[in-house]
């Protein structure tokens, strides 16, 4: 293919959680500063040619919508061309695979992929959940979050026997992962039981099924291959990317036990990147809710369908695991600021592909590492981004 | 001079006339889904828990004197053989629907229950309003407009769910309920029914329908229960005695005699067999009955468990006994009048006396039907069976609860506006394809895509040649959740269900409430009218799914008492499973929401 090679020459995030003190813009700044600290050979905001931000729309009264905006005066380079992209849960990673795409066709040589979210500036009922209605006036009343992916547990459950202690390890070893992470929203082990004895949210998924409501942002400095020589001698390469969709009703499902925006997407950047995905070492995957990382490791190529549920349980996903998962605490206990989400996947990625990991590090053999999100209404949205520590991809 | 003893209001005479022979070819009925005790709104006052097993039929959250004529009407329509899914247009099918509670005071409220009964968009009819005489207004009128020949079917519904003020007396008698009945000219039916009647019983058996014989109607300008502008809650506002003695009592009595004296004067040369008589308090409707010479009324049960159910109470009545559901029709029977009436033993003919009371108007009807023996052959007549069987399901529901089902407990909190304004061309192209349940099949692959207006091409091939289509109202469960947490105005638990329509296409609507706790995977499902929500004040409508009750077709029910609807091929098979329309599911569901998270 006839494009420029593109590298990661920085990222980094602030700490996600209720960040009841900082503005969005406030939180965009804190991504740009850990981002540009990260960089080998230092990086001053000015460098920056253009900055893709994603914000999917979150709790705030409008700012939001006006991203393109607000960001480049929040981190200080008015003037600055700056575009927004809303994509639902794959808006981060969707505004990385833009900026890696402007980055290789040569327009601009020095991007900045920047992910901020709001969820916490209204009231729990006022934000995300109550959207308990989009779209059609009629067919999508009541159909909160949850309601997008609960379906599929009941099907998942109904069809391959996949169990509520095997979504429950999903949501302990995410937990586990989450404490060894310094960024992450939820900083504490739980238990199997602790999870099944949780109240229902939407059934038969459980509170600890689900993850919380988060602030955030993350960012990420994409450079071409010749800015990346000069910035460090340890890139991370872009090796490919795709993206999905789906129809966005539910009941335009032709079965509940997979998400074909997710399978899509990934054969796309299985061929870019010519890797198979037994080659991965690492992947940070969208778990909104447990059953989801069950459904992307089977559609993403891991596991078989039907056997994702047992490889969670038997430990196959820990970090010292087959196939580790989400070893920064995944969506789950890391938390969910939309925007951001796929953006801070991509710096664990970036990290785990360096060897920065510290305590969650996984075992690096191939040089891959892979990111995923899936979302929108009956999840029609989904974004796979594979990085390589490999010069020779 | 007028007497001392004549009531305030004095109606003279009464004089009844007959009707053009018009036979009721199907019922319907349906009553609010909660149950409650009576004596549990009086200790929740304070008051002495009244001796009594009397309880009312309110409405859950999601129903409303519109939900109810949709099932009560839907009912009518399948069992006379109409089909819902057939959008073929049925010529001279009229709707005539009588409720004090329209959804919208001012409104498109006839036109959603015609949508939703899948009329054509030119049937004619009208909402009759402004008092619980309107159910009757309803029938009267539809008689009229099939005599003029304006319609050669109408649907009559009476339907309603007043609203009665809180700590009234009036709240222990207040239900809500619905009735139907499909009428059509009585043609040669007529002629059968009258050869039996003199003993002359025709060589051919013909279907033998109940007729509508006689009318009357009085009226006098007293202020009884009334409700003014701007008020949501009816009252007692008149003095209870005055009440009976000087314009209940007197006015039925005066109809009732009318038609009693039209009945004596015809071939049949006999009164009224028995009545059905408004009870708004629980007690008139004997005293009305002594009047009228009977021991008793028939249907008195179901005021006992029902409550007045308004505009709908009388008719609901009539669709009880016509549909073999008035528990007390067995003892109605063997009644025989002081002034020596020809009692039913006796003839092959029973004359039943329906009076409707409301805002100073009294009206009544007869309706002759054959006379038959209830041990031996229960009174047969399409739609008996769903009659029956709204009268006995029911979930039983606290006080609280069903103050809160009428919006008068509410909680202090700011609703959160979402979804679509309700006056918005979104809004309004997404209401009309909901109530008339329609996809958009494609002429190339076959595939429903649903709903037709957010689906420009065919979800399975892209194709862009769709046919709009009405679909089927029953399936099979796919999958399912639960919903426990969500934002108000949205209450727990909700079910969301994927159904597998019996026709093949998939649909995902909400669950009815009591349907959450027995969801499973491959269990039988149909949809139901239900009201999603008040958005901004006004009601949104949408179908819900329920488990599939199925209402077997009475061996006398059978589609050829009327002209078939105009259904082909496909639309054809579709109709067996048709018959199965209830809204009513019995399972208690306790869960409580918890904080949520996502």
């Amino acid at each position: 293919m006839a494009w420029n090679r593109v590298a990661v020459v920085g990222g980094g995030l602030i700490h996600f959680g209720e960040l009841f003190s900082s503005s969005y813009e406030q939180m965009a700044r804190g991504a740009l500063d850990a981002a540009m600290g990260s960089v080998d050979s230092g990086f001053e905001p000015h460098q920056i040619e253009a900055i893709v931000v994603a914000t999917q729309r979150g709790s705030l009264w409008g700012q939001e919508g006006i991203g393109g905006n607000t960001i480049p005066s929040a981190l200080g380079i008015s003037g600055v061309p700056c575009t927004r992209v809303e994509n639902a849960c794959p808006s981060g990673a969707d505004a990385f695979r833009i900026a890696a795409m402007i980055v290789a066709s040569g327009v601009h040589d020095l991007v900045l992929v920047i992910g901020v979210e709001k969820m916490r500036d209204k009231s729990t009922e006022e934000g995300l959940l109550s959207r308990a209605a989009a779209g059609h006036p009629v067919y999508t009343r009541g159909e909160t979050a949850p309601v997008l992916f609960a379906p599929f547990a009941t099907r998942h459950m109904h069809e391959f026997g996949t169990t509520a202690e095997m979504l429950a390890a999903v949501a302990v070893k995410n937990h586990h992962n989450g404490t060894l992470d310094p960024y992450a929203h939820f900083q504490s082990e739980i238990t199997t039981e602790q999870v099944l004895a949780s109240p229902t949210v939407c059934q038969p998924l459980r509170l600890l099924d689900c993850c919380p409501q988060t602030d955030g942002a993350a960012a990420i400095i994409l450079a071409s291959q010749d800015r990346a020589r000069s910035l460090t001698k340890n890139p991370v390469w872009v090796a490919g990317f795709g993206m999905g969709t789906d129809h966005p009703y539910l009941h335009e499902k032709s079965n509940f036990t997979s998400l074909p925006a997710t399978v899509s997407a990934a054969k796309r950047a299985y061929e870019m990147a010519g890797v198979r995905p037994n080659e991965i070492d690492v992947a940070e995957v969208h778990d909104c809710f447990t059953i989801t990382e069950i459904l992307d490791i089977e559609d993403l190529g891991f596991y078989e369908k039907g056997k994702g549920g047992p490889a969670a349980l038997e430990g196959e996903t820990a970090i010292s695991g087959r196939i580790p998962i989400n070893p920064s605490g995944g969506l789950l206990a890391k938390g969910h600021p939309i925007g951001a989400t796929g953006v801070a996947q991509l710096v664990e990625c970036w990290w785990q592909l360096r060897g920065e990991a510290g305590d969650r590090q996984v075992e690096i053999n191939n040089g891959y590492a892979l990111q995923h999100n899936v979302g929108g209404r009956g999840s029609g949205v989904s974004v796979v981004n594979i990085l390589t520590s490999r010069n020779d991809n | 001079m007028k007497s001392t003893d004549a009531p305030i209001a004095d109606l003279g005479v009464i004089t009844a006339t007959s009707t053009p022979s018009i036979k009721i070819t199907s019922i319907g009925a349906a009553l609010g889904s909660l149950r409650l005790d009576v004596s549990e709104i009086a200790t929740s006052w304070g008051a002495q828990a009244a001796r009594t097993s009397a309880t009312v039929r309110v409405c859950a959250p999601d129903e409303d004197s519109l939900t109810l004529a949709w099932l009560a009407g839907s009912q009518a329509l399948l069992a006379a053989g109409y089909d819902p899914s057939s959008c073929s247009s049925e010529g001279a099918l009229g709707l005539w629907w009588g409720t004090s509670r329209p959804p919208f005071a001012e409104g498109p409220s006839h036109s959603y229950l015609a949508a939703a009964l899948s009329l054509p968009a030119d049937a004619p009819g009208m909402l009759l309003s402004g008092s619980p005489h309107s159910g009757m207004d309803a029938f009267l009128t539809a008689l009229d407009s099939i005599a003029a020949g304006t319609v050669s079917r109408a649907l009559v519904v009476a339907s309603d769910a007043p609203l009665p003020g809180t700590g009234t007396a009036c709240e222990r008698f207040t239900g809500s309920g619905a009735a139907a009945f499909l009428l059509e000219p009585a043609g040669d039916d007529l002629m059968a029914d009258r050869a039996d009647s003199l003993g002359q019983r025709a060589q051919t058996k013909t279907p033998s329908m109940p007729l509508v014989r006689w009318r009357a109607g009085a009226s006098a300008p007293v202020l009884d229960r009334y409700r003014p502008e701007g008020q949501m809650m009816i009252a007692d506002l008149y003095d209870q005695r005055l009440f009976r003695e000087e314009i209940l009592l007197p006015a039925v009595a005066a109809v009732g005699k009318a038609l009693d004296t039209a009945r004596q004067a015809s071939e049949a040369k006999a009164g009224i067999d028995s009545w059905i008589l408004p009870d708004p308090d629980g007690r008139l409707g004997r005293s009305a009955a002594k009047r009228l010479g009977a021991r008793r009324a028939l249907a008195e049960s179901l005021f006992s468990t029902a409550g007045d159910t308004g505009a709908a109470a009388c008719l609901l009545g009539l669709a009880l006994v016509l549909g073999g559901a008035g528990d007390d029709i067995g003892d109605a029977k063997h009644i025989t009048s002081e002034e020596g009436r020809i009692t039913p033993e006796s003839s092959d003919v029973e004359a039943i006396g329906t009076i409707a009371y409301g805002g100073g108007r009294a009206s009544g009807i007869v309706v002759e039907r054959p006379a038959v023996n209830v041990e031996q052959e229960p009174h047969s007549i399409p739609g008996a069976i769903g009659v029956r069987a709204a009268i006995t399901q029911a979930r039983k529901a606290s006080y609280s609860e069903v103050l809160r089902s009428r919006d008068q407990l509410v909680a202090m909190s700011e609703p959160i506006p979402m979804g679509l304004p309700p006056g918005s061309a979104g809004f309004v192209r997404g209401t009309n394809e909901v109530l008339r349940c329609q996809g958009g099949q494609c002429a190339a692959c076959g595939w429903v895509s649903i709903p037709p207006t957010i689906h420009p091409t065919c979800v399975n091939c892209g194709g862009t040649d769709l046919d709009i289509i009405a679909l089927d109202r029953s399936g099979v469960v796919h999958t399912f959740v639960v919903n426990q947490t969500m934002p108000a105005p949205f209450t727990a638990p909700l079910p969301l269900v994927v159904i597998d329509l019996d026709s093949g296409s998939r649909i995902m609507v909400q669950g009815t409430a009591d349907s959450a706790a027995d969801l499973g995977i491959g269990q039988r499902t149909q949809l139901v009218l239900r009201r999603y929500a008040l958005e901004r004040g006004a009601p949104v409508y949408g179908f819900k799914a329920c488990p599939e009750t199925p209402i077997r077709q009475h061996p006398a029910d059978h589609a050829s008492q009327i002209p078939a609807p105009q259904v082909t091929g496909d639309d054809a098979l579709k109709h067996e499973s048709a018959d199965t329309i209830s809204g009513i599911a019995i399972q208690a569901v306790s869960n409580s929401s918890n904080e949520e998270i996502t």
